[in-house]
């Protein structure tokens, strides 16, 4: 008796909805398909690891979850593209805008919506980047329009790389680049630059930072302006692969936030690994699993783990 | 520090930990969708509904899309309860009707409000429907389906509209019909499942979890064999992969070798793209938002691969989308429930469609989103000029019952029937070629569910 093609599939653990391969087609190796994926992974990895970088930055020297990260970015992205592409003026130029525009925003997010709350839960200000996030996401979506398409800023051209099994474009090598490359250069900047070890100071002891001399008000708001800074920039290199809106900027912060919390918030190698980690899971997964939900239990799962596995560190972190 | 504030402090840390994990497994879960251009204002006022602000609005899975939902069971086509005999809404002067948009939130509903708001300027400048004109009522749901409910109340309670038409509400439509249908107000509008059966409610649009059989000979009809399946993760979606599975095997003696349900926020489709190749996949069917199918596009050119690629009610490129990088492969075909048309010149019903909008929305790029009220409108204002002068909520309903291979600007010919509200059996092909989407069939590819039906031709001329 022939048996039902659709069970021998179920058997074979895929999804009951596909149909069977062609009678003698050749089946793809799990393996042969890994390496591919991977790489894609390890690209859509980075793509986190940008915006992770910037909220474990804001985070480590002011205690604050910034929420409204994402959007930030997304509005000093805005930026650039009413300079680049609306007025027409030098993509450099643009690009310079967007930054200048994020670091002040920073700042003065910190000095005007933060400080004030200086003493109070961390909860409180936790709610204060909500309101900035709701801000900044209307704001745009009223002045550029909510989820109308916009032209991306190109920084590099579209050219890609073959690498095995997969092709990847010079932007996301660059965006890999970038983001290795700021992984080594914020760990130097923490441990050898005197801004960078009074923010350490800061994130550790704020009373002895004072008494020692660190201007705490300067630092917090160095770093607000540093970590925008980074938000503005992971935008504008994000925007041409995820397409320009006052949304998909913002959420990509979802997956960025999971990084960042794997890292522990402190840890900017950490952070970067736990990005790629990220990016390579919910590439990989797509072998096996054929539903939007998966990815998300991964990202769950990897924050909930690395919670649960550095909890003696974050006491500490938490004992200010 | 004592090891007790230790504990009290990590203790606090959990509880905010656990709090941000649910929030981020909400974000995750937050269904964005759809995208569209700025509009100008409207001539009636817009009520906003107060509410908790944007969330995702899904509904149910479609179990049955006969079903009515919670509410009269005997208010389906072929009911024999009678229906209300009302006139609220109704003064010597003017008829108000009611509709939802959503005009703030991830989703820009604006410009297909403009489209219902251009199509009754029209109709008014022409002298309104037996001497009245329409006055509409718009509620905002924000993209949220509590809001929706709230909005269809409102529109019933306190608008007293007399009907709803030409409503585009992705979010919340699925939990504001069941109010609608309860308070027996006629809808003429919407292309949910659920819109299906209610004898008071008539989508323009085609039932979602009945198209496979009919959409399935024009997909064979590329040469794919390996098709690969990718919907974005809406409500129906497992409904709509069954239809089409269905239709495959049934018309094409195969079916889809994957199918892949995917987030509306997936930043990047390179892991699909490479495992559909890996899976020796030479078609791609795409049922996703504008922005995703962008993605996907240039995930596709990054990639070097070139596979049949067919996507139903894609973003119809104009300049604003090729410029935002949103740009069909050459050969792309797609579905469309509604004429197309910057494709058909010369069109009357295009013509007139366009000129509407033309002339009272300057400037505001056009895009499929806005035909679904403008047709929903024009059946709207039909059904009225045969309810005659004295309208009534049961003449609405039966002059739209008597429909028949009715000619509007932009759909197939509309047979409405008292058992039979499912019109829409057709759908237009469309190519992209040289930077543009022409016709890839000369005539609307129909089918039939009923082998009684003699109502949908193998394909029909556009009128």
């Amino acid at each position: 008796m022939r048996s039902d093609p659709r069970t021998d599939q179920r058997r074979a653990g895929m999804c009951a909805r596909d149909g069977p391969a062609l009678r003698g087609e050749p089946t793809v190796s799990t393996l042969s398909q890994l390496l591919p994926l991977t790489i894609a992974g390890i690209v859509l990895g980075t793509m986190y690891a940008l915006p992770a970088m910037g909220i474990v930055l804001i985070y480590k020297t002011s205690r604050v979850l910034n929420f409204a990260h994402g959007a930030i970015g997304m509005f000093s992205t805005f930026i650039a593209y009413q300079v680049g592409i609306v007025w027409g003026l030098p993509i450099w130029l643009a690009v310079l805008a967007a930054v200048v525009f994020a670091g002040l925003l920073g700042a003065f997010i910190e000095r005007f919506t933060i400080r004030p709350l200086e003493g109070r839960p961390p909860l409180t200000k936790v709610v204060v980047t909500l309101g900035w996030l709701l801000l900044l996401t209307s704001l745009a979506g009223f002045i550029w329009g909510a989820s109308a398409y916009h032209a991306p800023i190109q920084i590099v051209p579209e050219a890609t790389v073959q690498l095995p099994g997969v092709r990847v474009s010079y932007l996301q090598l660059m965006t890999l680049g970038l983001a290795s490359g700021l992984t080594v250069l914020l760990a130097l900047f923490f441990r050898v630059t005197r801004l960078g070890l009074a923010m350490r100071a800061v994130a550790d002891n704020v009373q002895a930072a004072r008494i020692l001399g660190v201007r705490v008000d300067l630092v917090n708001s160095a770093a607000w302006a540093l970590g925008s800074i980074l938000a503005a920039i992971a935008g504008v290199l994000l925007s041409p692969m995820i397409t320009l809106d006052t949304i998909q900027l913002t959420l990509l912060v979802v997956s960025a936030f999971a990084a960042a919390l794997a890292g522990g918030l402190v840890s900017l190698p950490a952070t970067f690994a736990a990005a790629v980690l990220l990016g390579v899971l919910q590439s990989d997964v797509v072998i096996w699993v054929r539903t939007s939900g998966a990815k998300s239990l991964i990202t769950l799962g990897i924050v909930l783990v690395a919670m649960l596995w550095r909890r003696s560190r974050l006491a500490e972190v938490l004992d200010t | 520090m004592t090891t007790n504030v230790h504990e009290k402090r990590l203790s606090q840390f959990m509880a905010y930990s656990a709090a941000m994990s649910l929030v981020l497994t909400v974000a995750l879960i937050y269904d964005l969708g759809r995208t569209s251009a700025p509009a100008a204002s409207g001539e009636s006022p817009t009520t906003a509904v107060p509410g908790a602000g944007p969330q995702s609005g899904t509904g149910d899975g479609i179990a049955n899309p006969n079903a009515a939902g919670p509410s009269i069971s005997d208010n389906r086509a072929g009911g024999t309860t009678s229906l209300p005999d009302e006139r609220r809404g109704v003064t010597g002067e003017s008829i108000k009707i009611g509709s939802i948009f959503t005009e703030t939130g991830p989703f820009d509903g604006r410009p297909a409000e403009n489209a219902l708001r251009a199509l009754i300027q029209t109709v008014n400048e022409s002298g309104g429907v037996h001497g009245r004109k329409i006055t509409l009522a718009v509620c905002d749901d924000g993209y949220d389906a509590t809001r929706g409910v709230q909005c269809a109340k409102r529109l019933v309670q306190q608008d007293k509209v007399f009907a709803i038409a030409g409503w585009l509400a992705p979010a919340s439509e699925a939990q504001a019909l069941p109010y609608f249908i309860q308070q027996g107000v006629p809808v003429v509008g919407g292309g949910i499942p659920q819109d299906f059966g209610p004898k008071t409610v008539f989508p323009n649009n085609f039932n979602q979890s009945r198209m496979g059989p009919g959409i399935a000979p024009t997909v064979c009809a590329t040469g794919a064999k390996k098709i690969v399946m990718v919907i974005v993760d809406i409500p129906h979606a497992g409904a709509w992969i069954d239809t089409m599975q269905k239709g495959l095997e049934e018309k094409c003696g195969f079916r889809a070798i994957r199918t892949d349900e995917v987030s509306a926020a997936t930043p990047d489709y390179s892991s699909y793209v490479v495992q559909w190749r890996a899976s020796g996949a030479d078609s791609i069917l795409a049922v996703l938002d504008p922005m995703s199918l962008g993605r996907l596009f240039q995930a596709l050119k990054r990639q070097a691969w070139e596979p049949k690629l067919v996507t139903i009610n894609a973003p119809t490129a104009n300049a604003e989308h090729l410029a935002a990088g949103i740009i069909p492969p050459e050969g792309t075909i797609d579905f469309e429930s509604h004429l197309w048309p910057l494709a058909h010149p010369g069109h009357p019903g295009a013509e007139r469609f366009l000129g509407a909008l033309r002339r009272y929305y300057p400037g505001t790029p056009i895009n499929p989103l806005m035909e679904l009220p403008w047709s929903g409108g024009e059946l709207f204002i039909e059904g009225l000029r045969r309810a005659g002068p004295d309208p009534t909520r049961a003449k609405l309903i039966a002059g739209l019952n008597t429909l028949d291979d009715f000619v509007t600007d932009l759909t197939p010919p509309v047979t409405f029937t008292a058992n039979d509200h499912d019109a829409f059996r057709c759908i237009e092909v469309l190519r992209w070629s040289n930077d543009r989407w022409v016709l890839h069939k000369p005539q609307w590819q129909c089918w039939n569910y009923t082998a009684k039906s003699a109502r949908a031709a193998p394909s029909r001329p556009y009128q």
